[in-house]
């Protein structure tokens, strides 16, 4: 008997010990792959890759990215979609230069247009969705539509500069060396991190992401989490339309475009960090860290940029599919 | 002259286990063309099981479904129609958008060459269809313009299209106003006249004794009687809810039933609802019975917020709430404990999250959740619940009766003054049940007003000190002390309202 049970106990501890461990690769998946692709550029190209300058440059490049990954984080928390904050860059990017070119107001009111814009965006994406019950990805592609017109509008599709030497300060100020723009992006997250994971807001926005009628059911306030939470993505691309055009100098046309995938993307690779397989803000940010990493490296390599767009959807394609297998086994369990 | 005629369909012996239970057990069928055959059962007595492999969306473990002799190939729901066994669901499967015409004949419209759709030869069959039922709309109305019980019976002639042998009606006049329940036995007839068999699967037990020819009672996935000619009402309750007193109802301890209202619905009408009243004191538990559509569940549904009211009103310790809006409701002290728990626990949170969910704002600090607060009033609710856990745990990780008493632990944390409980013992397994009724009474000793709503007349017998039975919407009997019996609830429950 006692022979038995040794025997039957010893297999079983090895599987344990197994399971174990490949839970902790799959939880740590994504840092693994982060760590890999640092160690495999640093390594091909030491010299170029393994610089200061390029470290800053990959995080002054990522930080449009970062501040809009984050930002959609919050609303894929919440179980929805927002498709319109490319539109919403655009808009806010136009309202902050048009207030100094057009009006001559200062810098910082200029700042608070383009967040302003954003914020309105964002109510209008959260008064379609969880008012008016639209399905958030037809809902928040008509407020983008409408985002996009407004913009044309106001702008007549030129480029127009006369911005304040003081808003342009904000993409080339740097503190200790680092540049300003990714010390806010940072400082974003961080705060986007602390509102999701301590605040009675955050609570209920992860009920609602979860299980949506059981939330409404245990009280939750669901209608006013839903507005905020599209009004914090709608601030967050008012951000990004500041920190695009200080870094340009100027507003033209188009400049939103092109952001709506690759936040998405990040959000997806961060759902692979952690054992909860919910989306995360530090997954969000390091999935943004992570592709421009991969693109930067590759261009230091000398790769054609095809590449880089290549290996990108290649790596987001292994995650999202590394979490749906691991999904089916946790339901199957 | 039914008596005389071959059976055609038998099923022997079927058998089928879903993770342990067993919803069919060695159960057998055997029908004549023409034949009314009633099958009744509590919930969970195998009927639903029995018709999902009579259909063919339900392969069994064991037995057969001879048709004239041949067998059936099981698990296939097109081989189940071409040998003509047809089902109406409970729930209507229309298109809306679309004709009666094509509705009828969906699925095996009449095809001309290259797949063209004979339009013509369409709706003739169709007209045909509908006639032999003596139903009178119009085949080129759109469905979503007809009176329910029209797209109900629509559903037969669907059926029929198929040269149907046997229509299997489950629940037909659940939520069939009772002018109109006759139209649907009168359909039934027309079947019989035309030689079709029908299996007529409900709990309004009159019904049962005015049509059916026989009837096959199944109790614990086992036929426990079958009778060749229809059983009175009276015995069919005695024959599905034996008389057992032994349920002992005055040994459990409770407490005095305090005179003081907590709930009090006055008048409240709504889409499902006609004038209902209620009242409930604090420590009692008021049960409400009904069949599936009289308005039990509906209630507590409106009640939590879920669904709106339009007429009438509900307090809370006197204070009025507005109708549809569970945020108010859970804040004016209402809680929702579902048997379905896929409408309370959030399966990727802990276990603390989940019991501290509906009242946060009793520790916090500016916007953040106090944790420190949070973890010492869960420590303290779970114990009261007995679950020994760690609060950290996904509460995915607990069984269906653990997770029952966390969310009976949420309640307990936000101070509901009122708990409204739908079925909940559904799908818990049989040792967790007692410990589950304990908590509902520990409930009522802290001075809560509970309603409770089930499936399960023994339950509802045990637990409530009153029983309020509804039919269609409305309140139609009430039972308390000695007369509170799962016999006489079950006869209350199934008699259809004149």
């Amino acid at each position: 008997m006692t022979t038995n049970g040794e025997v039957a106990a010893r297999p079983r501890g090895v599987r344990l010990a197994r399971v174990s461990l490949r839970s902790a690769v799959e939880r740590w998946s994504l840092a693994i792959a982060f760590i890999g692709a640092f160690a495999f550029f640093a390594v091909a190209r030491p010299n170029v890759f393994l610089t200061w300058a390029n470290a800053r440059g990959i995080l002054d490049d990522a930080s449009v990215l970062s501040v809009l990954a984050v930002g959609v984080t919050v609303v894929l928390v919440i179980g929805e979609f927002d498709l319109s904050v490319g539109f919403v860059v655009g808009l806010a990017a136009a309202a902050g230069v048009a207030a100094m070119s057009f009006r001559g107001w200062p810098w910082w009111v200029a700042v608070l247009m383009a967040l302003g814009a954003g914020c309105v965006a964002g109510l209008a994406n959260g008064v379609s969705v969880a008012i008016l019950r639209i399905p958030s990805f037809i809902g928040t592609l008509a407020i983008g539509s409408i985002a996009a017109a407004i913009e044309l509008a106001v702008t007549k599709t030129s480029i127009f500069e006369g911005v304040s030497p003081r808003y342009v300060e904000i993409a080339t100020t740097t503190i200790f060396g680092m540049p300003l723009r990714p010390i806010i992006a940072a400082g974003v997250a961080l705060l986007f991190l602390v509102i999701l994971r301590t605040t009675v807001y955050g609570r209920h926005a992860s009920s609602i992401g979860d299980n949506p009628a059981a939330a409404r059911l245990a009280g939750v306030p669901a209608t006013r989490v839903r507005v905020i939470a599209f009004m914090l993505t709608g601030l967050t691309a008012g951000l990004a339309g500041v920190f695009v055009t200080s870094s340009a100098g100027s507003y033209y046309p188009g400049l939103g475009t092109g952001y709506l995938l690759p936040a998405y993307a990040a959000a997806f690779l961060g759902l692979s960090l952690g054992g909860g397989l919910r989306f995360n803000v530090l997954g969000s940010y390091l999935g943004v860290l992570l592709l421009g990493m991969v693109t930067t490296g590759l261009t230091v390599m000398n790769q054609p940029s095809w590449i880089a767009a290549l290996v990108q959807g290649l790596v987001l394609i292994a995650a999202v599919a590394g979490v749906a297998v691991r999904r089916r086994g946790a339901l199957g369990r | 002259m039914v008596a005389e005629q071959p059976r055609w369909l038998e099923a022997r012996g079927l058998t089928k286990t879903y993770g342990g239970v067993r919803a069919l057990d060695n159960a057998s069928l055997a029908l004549r063309p023409g034949e009314i055959r009633g099958l009744v059962g509590a919930n969970g007595a195998g009927k639903s099981t029995l018709v999902k492999v009579l259909t063919g969306l339900v392969v069994p473990d064991a037995g057969e479904v001879l048709v004239d002799g041949a067998p059936l190939h099981l698990g296939r729901a097109q081989k189940s129609l071409l040998a003509g066994i047809a089902s109406v669901p409970q729930e209507l499967t229309v298109a809306s958008s679309m004709t009666v015409a094509e509705n009828v004949m969906l699925g095996h419209e009449p095809r001309g060459r290259f797949g063209r759709l004979r339009g013509a030869e369409l709706r003739r069959r169709a007209r045909d269809v509908l006639d032999s039922l003596s139903l009178d709309v119009d085949v080129d109305d759109r469905v979503g313009t007809l009176r329910l019980i029209e797209q109900r019976l629509m559903m037969v002639a669907r059926a029929l299209s198929y040269d149907a042998r046997l229509v299997i009606f489950d629940e037909p006049t659940a939520t069939v106003a009772p002018v109109e329940v006759g139209l649907v036995l009168g359909t039934i007839e027309a079947l019989r006249r035309r030689g079709v068999a029908v299996l007529y699967v409900s709990h309004r037990l009159d019904e049962i004794e005015r049509i059916c020819d026989s009837v096959t009672i199944l109790r614990d996935g086992r036929v426990a009687a079958e009778r060749e000619r229809s059983p009175t009402h009276a015995e069919l309750v005695k024959l599905l809810a034996p008389e057992h007193e032994a349920l002992e109802r005055g040994a459990r301890r409770r407490p005095e039933i305090g005179s003081q209202t907590v709930l009090a619905v006055r008048g409240l009408s709504g889409e499902r609802l006609r004038d209902v009243d209620l009242v409930a004191h604090a420590g009692e538990i008021v049960g409400l019975a009904g069949v599936a559509g009289s308005g039990a569940r509906e209630l507590v549904l409106t009640l939590v917020g879920a669904v709106p009211y339009e007429e009438g009103s509900v307090a809370i310790d006197g204070s009025r709430l507005a109708p549809g809006s569970p945020l108010r409701a859970v804040n004016a002290g209402m809680g929702f404990l579902p048997g379905d728990r896929a409408l309370a626990v959030f399966a990727n949170h802990s276990v603390r999250h989940n019991v501290s969910l509906s009242s946060l704002a009793r520790y916090t600090f500016g916007p953040f959740v106090d944790v420190s607060d949070e973890r010492a009033l869960v420590r303290n609710l779970l114990e009261r619940v007995h679950l020994r856990a760690d609060q950290t745990a996904p509460i995915s990780s607990f069984s269906g009766g653990n997770q029952q008493r966390a969310i009976v632990a949420r309640w307990m944390a936000s101070n509901a003054r009122v708990l409204l409980l739908d079925d909940p013992t559904a799908g818990v397994d049989v040792a967790t049940r007692p410990e589950i009724h304990r908590q509902i009474l520990d409930l009522c000793a802290a001075g809560a007003a509970v309603v409770l709503v089930s499936t399960d007349v023994d339950e509802l017998a045990e637990l409530s000190d009153r029983c309020v039975v509804f039919d269609r919407g409305t309140v139609v009997a009430e039972l308390a002390g000695t007369k509170l019996t799962p016999a006489r609830l079950l006869a209350a429950m199934t008699r259809t309202a004149a």
